[in-house]
């Protein structure tokens, strides 16, 4: 059994399969699966013809299946067969539409054109009549007849056979002429006027037939001239349109003479088409267009803002490409040696450089001006100005002097020998309820006292607190002192060594008071103390390093809420301070006496809570004067009477000063304001 | 005051007090080098003491000595979850895990939120509600030494509140093109009202400059006791 070898995994398989059973790669190509008996032609089928685009189609030889543009037949019948073919196909192969690449009829090309036109054939014409029938013998270049005159002397073996075709001499050779060149040059003249053969006719086209358009008379040179306008190539001689086909081997090397370019006859070339560069540049100043001078076209005027958004200089030179295209030199295809043809491709798939915008920004000088300005106004912030000089010596800073040497003075009043001094004033009824409140507490009796004040006004508190301390001491209240703010506790022992070194150390032993220190949390950790004093302030301050506990004392083992103390004072600057401790313990405990001292200038916010009924605070001693007033009405002298003198001169002086300064600034705005209407009525 | 009786370290707080107090009293002049440090020294001490303070008044206490009594209610009730909330909240310092410090955050917001809002209903906003309503019972009335007088006050303080509150009614009518104003007795009764807010924020002013003018007298008599401590006698 013949077994076959899969060219993919190298497995045997039976001869009769066509894909392998291992990898399932096909084994026998598609080609060898023709059969044998079919012979092999180019003939296409029927359905490879229904396949086949109609363009591809229409391209095709029906007999040889080649292109028919480039199955090119010398024989003599309908020359203008497959040159018709041409004309209509070139310009499909390159992409333009046949019906832009025909010239237009005369009735519909322009006046301009047609005159143009017509020039161009009378020069011709002229030139045919003035150049004589000698001459043209003459066109016949010198190295051609010299050749020609060495081929006639050579030997009969070392001449050409008839057979071989010269195309390249056949664009050279007059038709006229064919009588006295040699027969083997005959022979290679009449391939060339001859016809592509009707075989290679291709059916249906539109093209020329013999008998509409007959072929050029052998005499005719007309043709010749016409191609010789035609530029040649850079080599001198036409180069075949199928040199590059020929090099990638696509045909056989039998069939490439089949497919020489043939000469183009420019009898049968449109008048468009033979155009030289010399002949459009006469067109183009015949044209009406290009007859109009530049200077003779007015400029238009544009308006100013037209001409301000008119990019000048970023304009782009108008197509580049066509002027490039006018030098071109077409290098293959039939269209191959001419010059200034039409594109194929599209002119935006053409690649080209690109032109250079001009980046400048085209600004008016009035717009300079004021970018000018705003860029110095930016740049003017960000300078340091240099503050205007001020006097060392002004009327406010001298009237600020005064002010202060006068109060100052007046604190000095209590110190001249033998001035009056001023008289204390009552206790009012807030501090009456405070020392009485104080006055019924039994010996020994727990007090809690907070020292809620800030160092910075402990001048006006110390001296409040100063007499209701040495009070409660005098009835030997046990005092617990707390703070909420960290540096209370500071201030609660600064005050009781004051009243110690004045008292003696008799007085505020530590088994006379005691103090918890700062009480962390704020309102929460006042409702905490007034819930829970044990747990809130376990240890003293003054003994927490050897964990003593101050609620084994005798006077406050019986306190498991702040509801035990018998008095609870309050000193503070701060109404919020004496809200909190109202609004927690005063409400935890209704029945607790709590008694407030205050500064002065907390006082006005912490009265309602006094002048209530019933009262949430059941006493209040103010500032220095109630101090003073307490200190006169238990009848010590301790620390705010002695003050109290000077501050009664300063305040009166400031009050004073203050009338005097309202009233200077009510006579200066009545004298600005008469001046002014006096000013007013003056200018009328 | 004997200065003789004074120990060093008072002494040294006197001096130390005099200089500051001049330092500070410089400011009269223009400010100046001197004031600032006054200044700077006094933000100091008081940010170190009050380290010092929460130290040995809170954390000592509440978060050390409670292991030392052996008592495990006490330090599972009262030590352990404040000291788990206190290191979460040191967690809101990490940007990683600031995330767990919004228990502890939001734990003291909630407590401390409700423990306000609950005393400010109970112990001002109620009490001081009713108190303005009893003002008015003719019970109260009698009950002062003269009847017409405490009318009088009622009257003052009615008319006062109300007028206050009148000057602080900022809406009004539309009135088409024209500039939307208040009537003219909504105008005319927040005139009133302007009238006694004047008067209050004037007794405040009274009270802040009796305050400072109090703290004046006491510097100012120190040093006037310490030169009279160098004068000769």
């Amino acid at each position: 059994m013949a077994t076959i070898r899969c060219p993919m995994c190298g497995e045997s398989n039976p001869e009769e399969l066509e894909i392998c059973q291992h990898c399932q790669a096909r084994l026998k190509p598609f080609i060898a699966n023709q059969s044998p008996a079919q012979p092999e032609s180019n003939q296409p089928s029927a359905s490879s013809k229904k396949e086949t685009p109609d363009w591809l189609h229409g391209l095709r030889n029906p007999e040889t299946g080649f292109p028919e543009s480039s199955a090119f037949d010398f024989s003599d019948e309908e020359p203008e067969d497959w040159m018709a073919d041409l004309h209509f196909d070139a310009p499909t192969d390159r992409g333009q539409p046949p019906e832009e690449a025909s010239p237009e009829p005369a009735d519909q090309q322009p006046e301009w054109l047609q005159r143009v036109r017509l020039r161009k054939r009378e020069d011709e014409l002229q030139a045919e009549q003035e150049l004589p029938s000698d001459d043209r013998d003459q066109e016949i270049p010198d190295w051609l007849e010299g050749w020609r005159k060495e081929t006639e002397d050579l030997p009969e073996s070392m001449k050409l056979p008839d057979w071989m075709p010269t195309p390249q001499t056949s664009t050279l050779a007059a038709p006229d002429d064919l009588d006295n060149v040699p027969d083997w040059m005959s022979g290679i003249l009449s391939t060339n006027a001859v016809s592509p053969s009707p075989s290679s006719k291709k059916p249906g086209t539109t093209s020329t037939s013999p008998e509409e358009k007959p072929a050029s008379k052998p005499d005719d040179l007309s043709w010749l001239d016409q191609l010789q306008a035609v530029p040649p190539s850079s080599s001198g001689t036409p180069q075949p349109a199928s040199s590059s086909e020929s090099d990638t081997g696509l045909f056989a090397e039998e069939d490439k003479d089949q497919f020489q370019t043939p000469p183009l006859e420019g009898a049968e070339l449109p008048e468009w088409l033979m155009a030289t560069p010399q002949d459009q540049e006469a067109d183009r100043k015949e044209s009406p267009i290009s007859q109009a001078q530049p200077d003779e076209m007015a400029p238009a005027q544009l308006p100013s803002w037209l001409e301000a958004m008119r990019p000048v200089e970023a304009v782009i030179s108008m197509s580049p490409l066509a002027e490039e295209g006018a030098d071109v030199v077409e290098s293959a295809g039939p269209l191959a040696g001419l010059r200034a043809l039409l594109p194929a491709e599209p002119e935006a798939a053409l690649s080209h450089k690109t032109s250079t915008l001009s980046v400048k920004l085209q600004v008016p000088e009035k717009q300079q001006i004021h970018a000018t300005l705003l860029s110095e106004l930016i740049k003017s912030e960000g300078e340091v100005q240099p503050l205007p000089g001020r006097s060392v010596v002004s009327g406010q800073y001298t009237l600020r002097l005064i002010i202060v040497v006068v109060l100052l003075l007046s604190l000095l009043w209590p110190l001249i020998p033998g001035a009056p001094q001023v008289q204390v004033p009552a206790l009012p009824g807030e501090g009456l309820a405070f020392k009485q409140i104080i006055e019924n507490l039994e010996p020994g009796a727990p007090v809690l006292v907070a020292f809620d004040y800030q160092p910075g006004l402990s001048g006006e508190m110390d001296a409040a607190t100063d007499a209701v301390i040495v009070h409660l001491v005098n009835r030997s209240a046990f005092l617990t002192l707390v703070s909420t703010i960290p540096t209370g506790p500071l201030q609660a022992e600064s005050l009781l060594n004051r009243i110690r070194q004045r008292g003696g150390p008799d007085i505020l032993t530590q088994d006379q008071y005691t103090n918890l220190g700062y009480i962390p949390g704020g309102q929460t950790g006042l409702r905490s103390l007034a819930e829970f004093p044990r747990q809130i302030v376990p240890y003293p301050l003054t003994s927490s390093q050897t964990g003593g506990n101050t609620w084994d004392q005798p006077a406050l083992q019986n306190i498991q809420a702040i509801s035990g103390f018998r008095l609870v004072v309050v000193a503070t600057d701060n109404p919020d301070a004496a809200r909190a401790w109202i609004e927690q313990v005063q409400t935890s405990s209704p029945n607790l006496p709590l008694v407030m001292i205050v500064s002065a200038q907390a006082e006005p916010l912490v009265r309602p809570y006094y002048e209530n009924n019933p009262r949430q605070i059941q006493g209040m001693v103010s500032g220095l004067a109630g101090g003073a007033a307490y200190e006169a009405a238990t009848g010590q002298i301790s620390s705010a009477a002695p003050h109290w003198t000077g501050f009664s001169i300063s305040a009166l002086i400031a009050g004073l000063l203050i009338s005097l300064g309202g009233l200077a600034n009510i006579v200066i705005g009545l004298y600005g304001q008469t001046k002014k209407n006096t000013e007013g009525e003056a200018t009328r | 005051m004997n200065f003789a009786a004074l120990t060093i370290a008072d002494l040294a707080g006197f001096v130390v007090g005099l200089f500051l107090t001049l330092m500070i009293f410089s400011y009269l002049l223009a400010d100046n080098v001197l004031f600032r440090f006054a200044i700077h020294i006094f933000v100091g001490v008081a940010s170190g003491y009050a380290a010092i303070m929460a130290w040995y008044n809170v954390i000592w206490p509440l978060l050390v000595l409670p292991w030392q009594s052996g008592n495990f209610q006490l330090i599972m009730l009262f030590v352990i979850p404040p000291l788990v909330l206190g290191i979460l909240l040191l967690a809101k310092a990490i940007p990683r895990l600031s995330g767990m410090g919004n228990v502890p955050l939001a734990f003291l917001v909630g407590v401390g939120t409700a423990t306000i809002i609950g005393g400010a209903i109970m112990g001002t906003l109620l009490p001081q509600t009713f108190a303005s309503f009893s003002q008015f019972s003719w019970s109260n009335l009698q009950e002062n030494d003269s009847t017409w007088l405490s009318l009088l006050n009622v009257s003052i303080i009615l008319v006062g509140t109300i007028t206050t509150m009148i000057y602080f009614q900022f809406s009004a009518r539309s009135h088409g093109s024209r500039a939307n104003q208040r009537s003219a007795l909504i105008e005319g009764l927040a005139h009133i009202g302007q009238i006694f807010i004047a008067i209050a924020l004037g007794v405040l002013f009274a009270g802040v400059y009796a305050a400072a003018l109090t703290a004046l007298v006491e510097r100012w008599d120190f040093l006037v006791v310490i030169v009279k401590q160098f004068l000769p006698r």
